[in-house]
């Protein structure tokens, strides 16, 4: 059964390299040179180096770089062998047998066996150790060298998203246990398995990266074997994104995160390479609150969402470079519901006329829509901090349409808030906006099946249980058909029928290079920039 | 001046700062008492919420289900012991986080104040009590630099110098030439005050008795300025450039940023958008220990620049 997966995830490989060729067609043909170094503009220092305890998108590039994870995931979703070279299922979906590629080693000599396997999965399940547990994980058994089994305690369809996930990457054990409390600091104890090594780190300045030599384990997801085109790469961090932009290409090589009025400086100029992606995982949305008044009446979660005009708003603030998102999933996951698209939004008309309907009939002196003396107004609370790509001007936009076409105060709250989230758990917020970057598909799915509580566990109400029996139910079928029709039918739900999310945005990720530049991409699993395996300089 | 009042009015200088110190302390530890919300997640800060066991830790390490005034003890022994806690986000020691950023800190800030010295001391000089066209350049200049903020300042370094002539490059940083930008940054926004500072105080010197003596004496406008006046403006100046030492973690926050810098200003900024607690308290404690030392300093150095001062401060 293993071995008929690995038949179809090289073909999934196949057409991911042909994915890649055709997001730079100019570099097809030039045969790739073995050599050379990049300096490399990147947004983040990351505030911790253990994989097991970061959780910043755009901290995984570097990585992605210096770890392996026991399996990599595919453009379409599938799980192909990595660290393992191959894998079972158990019938009844709880016991998972790794079987170890042979001769890996870690950057410090260490060598990769089930032992190490095992240490690695126990630490990446304790807490408060590690951010990535994973509630239905129940133990790890050495079976020999090269096999472990892993038991969960009931069959979940997320734990590959896991064992793929670089919050579970591979660290030498020797690192684990000798250097445990150097890990987030980064620097040379943090040991992998993966193509480069951490040479030299700099807090807030840089960190460079040297090609593992022995490296010859590299997935089938990737455009070649052996060790990394690269003999070295330098990531220097520039939080300043003109500073990113103006040092391109004279003094950097590559850089990420390019904001949309940037963009032109590099597309289809000669000279510069230009990719974005759209982030899988969730998109950018206005979660609504269905348990606070005015919200709590369906009708009006409806207008609100058809109450503005989300196309022309976005049109005119990301000039094309951003999408519009239909759903609460992204496009680019397998589990998005295609039929979502055009099917709600911008229905002013019937806005009014379900606000009429709810009684909010009469108009204050500001234009706004009254009951009972009452207002007809909600609060969006947006941390500061989470602001960027012009959200809150979006937002702002939003509320002005709101007020002009049906009269609904929509009040935009920017606070610098340390304490948002317990804000929004006490259930005293009408809307949060946010997005999930991730393609994990049990909090997908636990967004999606929380029937507008907003916070993730606080509400037992039982309105909303059977669509939690839903989630669970997609989580534990082994039947990816039955999966992503569960996905459909919850998406639908959420977005049409129960307007407890209203999806704003699509997240994408930029890239721009000197044209010198070869074989950069993103990674599958996330969609956000991927590390320099393939990366190769022209002569 | 006798050793004894040299060392009086040290310690009670160094009284003073331990008082401004602890005050500073108290303050950051009022702050967790009065912000609203579970102290613990707050500390532990980020953006998720954190679970029971990561909260249980933060209790531990600040014996939260303690009363207030063990609290306050516990913190200040902790201080006192130069242990300046734990960063939940980064999962480091405080200290170890700060000293890293240090070096780099200090380096920019002294090649700035250097610089800003370097330009300010002859602007000044040769162009008090003059009114030619190098005074209406210097006043222009010094406007100029005195209205723009230093992000702005940096903004336009970058821009002209590093991404449109190349002379001096900002990501290589182990090329020296990287320096040069960011501690102009720097230096202009402290040129314009030093200077005008310096200017009047040489102006006033130059219309006392001795300058006219001194010319009596056949000695050049040249070393008039130079040999007598220049002298007078040091105090004044000395003022200046210790408040702005003082303050250099300011302008380091702006300049590392634009600049991409290491050091404390990046520290800062990183601790503040991950609402890490403990790191900004460690550097609000740091900076006000820094900011006491250079004022100790700059008040004995007045005594070294001016005999008739001595302990008299």
């Amino acid at each position: 059964m293993a071995k008929k997966k690995f038949i179809v995830s090289a073909l999934a490989g196949i057409l991911v390299l042909g994915g890649i060729g055709v997001a730079a067609p100019r570099h097809a043909a030039a045969e790739p040179v073995s050599g050379g170094e990049i300096t490399y503009g990147t947004q983040t220092d990351p505030v911790n180096w253990n994989p097991h305890q970061n959780n910043q998108a755009n901290a995984f590039l570097y990585l992605r770089n210096i770890f392996d994870t026991l399996l990599e995931k595919t453009e379409n979703g599938d799980f192909v062998p990595s660290l393992a070279e191959s894998y079972s299922v158990s019938d009844d979906g709880t016991v998972y047998t790794f079987r170890l590629r042979d001769g890996v080693t870690f950057h410090d000599g260490e060598k990769l066996d089930a032992a190490a396997v095992k240490l690695n999965l126990d630490k990446a399940n304790e807490t408060p150790y590690s951010i990535y547990a994973f509630p239905n994980y129940d133990s790890a058994t050495v079976v020999d060298d090269r096999t472990v089994e892993v038991r969960l305690k009931k069959p979940d369809a997320s734990f590959l998203d896991s064992i793929a996930y670089i919050g579970w990457g591979i660290i030498s054990p020797k690192s684990l246990t000798e250097h445990l409390n150097d890990l987030p600091s980064g620097g040379q104890n943090l040991a992998g398995t993966g193509p480069f090594r951490i040479s030299s780190y700099q807090k807030g300045a840089q960190v460079v990266l040297e090609s593992f030599d022995d490296y010859n384990w590299a997935p089938e997801t990737k455009a070649h074997q052996g060790k990394a085109y690269l003999d070295k790469v330098t990531y220097r961090f520039l939080a300043e994104p003109s500073s990113r932009v103006g040092a391109l290409p004279a003094q950097v090589d590559v850089i990420e995160g390019i904001s949309a009025l940037d963009v032109s400086k590099f597309k289809d100029r000669d000279g510069f390479v230009y990719l974005s992606n759209d982030a899988n995982g969730d998109t950018f949305k206005l979660s609504l609150n269905a348990f606070l008044s005015p919200l709590d009446d369906v009708r009006v979660r409806q207008a609100l969402r058809d109450g503005f005009d989300l196309d022309a708003l976005v049109k005119s603030l990301y000039r094309g470079e951003i999408r519009r998102a239909w759903s609460h999933t992204s496009p680019v996951s397998p589990f998005y519901d295609k039929s979502l698209e055009g099917a709600w939004g911008n229905n002013v008309e019937n806005a009014n006329k379900l606000l009429d309907e709810a009684g909010w009939t009469e108009r204050d002196s500001e234009g706004f829509r009254v009951k009972d003396g009452k207002r007809l107004s909600v609060r969006v609370l947006y941390p500061t901090q989470l602001d960027r790509e012009q959200r809150s001007t979006l937002l702002q936009g939003i509320s002005q349409q709101l007020k002009q076409n049906i009269g609904l105060e929509f009040i935009v709250d920017l606070t610098p808030s340390s304490t948002y989230l317990k804000e929004v758990a006490s259930g005293a917020v009408h809307i949060y906006p946010s997005t999930w970057l991730h393609s994990d598909v049990r909090k997908s799915l636990n967004g999606l099946s929380n029937g507008g509580a907003l916070a993730t566990d606080n509400k037992a109400d039982p309105s909303i249980q059977p669509l939690k029996d839903l989630a669970a139910e997609a989580l534990a079928t082994s039947d990816n058909a039955q999966r992503i029709k569960i996905f459909h039918e919850l998406q639908r739900k959420a977005v049409i029928d129960d307007v407890t999310y209203i999806p704003l945005l699509v997240q994408a990720y930029q890239i721009a290079a000197s044209n010198k530049v070869n074989g950069l991409g993103f990674i599958n699993q996330i969609g956000s920039p991927e590390g320099v395996y393939d990366v190769w300089v022209a002569k | 001046m006798p050793l004894q009042s040299i060392l009086v009015s040290l310690s009670r200088r160094v009284a003073l700062g331990v008082v401004v110190l602890w005050f500073t302390v108290t303050l950051t530890f009022a702050f967790l008492q009065i912000v609203p919300g579970d102290p613990a997640a707050l500390l532990f800060g980020g953006d998720e919420i954190p679970t029971e066991e990561q909260l249980e830790e933060v209790r531990r390490d600040w014996g939260l289900e303690r009363p207030v005034h063990e609290q306050y003890l516990l913190y200040i022994e902790r201080l006192v012991h130069g242990d300046l806690g734990r960063s939940y986000q980064q999962r480091t020691e405080v200290a170890t986080l700060l000293y890293s950023g240090v070096w780099s800190t200090v380096i920019l800030a002294v090649a700035g104040l250097v610089l800003a010295v370097v330009i300010s001391v002859p602007l000044a000089t040769l162009t008090a009590g003059s009114s030619t066209l190098l005074r209406r350049f210097a006043f222009v200049f010094e406007l100029v630099t005195i209205s723009m903020p230093s992000f702005w300042i940096g903004i336009i370094l970058i821009l002209v110098f590093s991404f449109t002539l190349n002379w001096f490059p900002i990501v290589a940083l182990d090329n020296p030439l990287s320096l040069v930008l960011p501690a102009a940054t720097i230096a202009l926004g402290l040129v314009g005050q030093l200077s005008q500072v310096m200017r009047e105080s040489i102006e006033r010197a130059l219309k006392e008795p001795f300058i006219l003596t001194a010319r009596s004496r056949g000695l050049s406008d040249g070393s008039v300025r130079w040999g007598h006046a220049l002298k007078h403006s040091y105090i004044p100046a000395a003022t200046i450039t210790g408040t702005f030492a003082g303050n250099v973690l300011t302008g380091v926050v702006v300049t590392e940023t634009v600049f991409g810098r290491p050091g404390l200003g990046t520290i800062t900024v990183a601790a503040i958008t991950t609402h890490d607690i403990p790191l900004v308290l460690g550097v609000v404690i740091v900076s006000a220990a820094f900011f006491v030392l250079v004022n100790i300093l700059v008040d004995l150095s007045y005594g070294l620049v001016d005999k008739r001062i001595g302990s008299s401060v």
